[in-house]
């Protein structure tokens, strides 16, 4: 499944985070390292490929890389910050 | 009529709708807003009879209150009872109602438009005041409250603004908007100066001067941008906001008004 950032969002890299601000509902969240990470990828690549990229770089393997990228996209999801493309 | 603020042109017209007195606040706010003229197009706004959108009815907003300012298909309504407008920043324009010619609504809408343009030139807008100590311009941000009309009112140097500022990175500057809250226009000659630091404000009962690691600074400016709710201005904002505070020092101060806090803030500016 493909997902992209909902509208209404603005977000800046601050050294290792990623800082996203919601406009529609006046709220910002805090990123960290890696879900940073699936924040960029979400630009052009469907969950499968995040996950196998964040497995490569993180060194796990490919079940808990799926794992992870899928609670926190079904996260995101929940508060509104991403939708399916 | 044409003006510019913090160097950014703007246009209101027809003149003729323009009362004198709305024409003289004009001109007060461009004299304390003047900045070298930028190479861009000029924001037009043009001053009209009819809502600038379905159903707008002034009538609902109260006149102390803040303007309302919300995105409506990439669009930004401002309601305020003074007036209403709508404004499109892709085609720079914008059209304003006011029921009457009153003192400054027009003003309340050359501000959201100005927030709003200001990102994408590089510059900065924030909910701070600007201060010139010995030549070297200084922030001092924090919400409603936490000082920045009282230190502007105690101020020895020129006051650029107790309310808005703007502040660009590359090379590092504080720019007068012409905007001013409580303390009210005519604190001496606004004009750029070099930004030297950006300092957080909050009350103590000792003076104290703490600088901010830069990922702290980002997360304390995010709260004082003034950038309206359009997501290409936030992503300009944000961007603008990571490079001042990597190239500006950020500092946190405690202060209370009957200890002024010049000279230490001089003394702890200087060694940093």
């Amino acid at each position: 499944m493909r997902f992209k950032p909902a509208p209404d969002l603005a977000w800046q890299d601050v050294g290792p985070e990623t800082v996203i601000i919601d406009l529609g509902r006046g709220r910002s969240l805090g990123l960290n390292q890696a879900a940073g990470l699936v924040w960029t990828l979400l630009a052009d690549r469907d969950e499968e490929a995040i996950a196998a990229e964040v497995a490569r770089r993180y060194g796990i393997d490919a079940e808990r890389a799926r794992q992870d990228v899928a609670a926190l996209l079904a996260q995101l999801r929940e508060r509104g910050l991403v939708e399916e493309a | 009529m044409e003006l510019a603020l913090a160097g950014c042109p703007f246009v209101v017209e027809p003149d003729s709708a323009l009362a004198p007195f709305e024409r003289v606040g004009l001109e007060a706010l461009a004299l304390a807003g003047a900045a070298p003229a930028r190479d861009v197009p000029p924001f037009r706004f043009a001053l009209v009879d009819e809502a600038p959108w379905p159903g707008a009815d002034p009538a609902g907003y109260p006149d102390h209150a803040a303007a309302d300012v919300r995105a409506v298909r990439g669009r930004l309504r401002v309601a305020h009872r003074r007036l209403l407008a709508e404004i499109d920043l892709e085609a720079l324009a914008g059209r304003v109602r006011r029921p009457t010619p009153e003192d400054g609504a027009v003003e309340i809408a050359l501000r959201v438009a100005l927030c709003a343009r200001l990102p994408s030139l590089g510059l900065l807008p924030l909910h701070a005041a600007g201060l010139v100590l010995d030549g070297a311009g200084i922030a001092f941000f924090g919400p409603s409250g936490a000082g920045k009309s009282t230190l502007a009112g105690l101020a020895p140097g020129t006051v650029i603004s107790d309310e808005l500022v703007a502040v660009a990175a590359e090379p590092a500057t504080l720019f007068p908007t012409g905007f001013f809250g409580e303390i009210g226009r005519g604190r001496g000659i606004a004009a750029p100066a070099q930004l030297a630091a950006l300092v957080e404000l909050g009350r103590g009962a000792v003076f104290r001067l703490e600088r901010l690691a830069a990922d702290q600074a980002f997360r304390r400016l995010l709260g004082v941008i003034l950038a309206p709710p359009l997501p290409r201005a936030w992503s300009d904002a944000m961007a603008l906001a990571g490079r001042v505070t990597r190239e500006v020092p950020v500092y946190r101060m405690e202060w209370a008004p009957e200890d002024p806090p010049w000279d230490r803030l001089r003394a702890a500016l200087l060694s940093a």
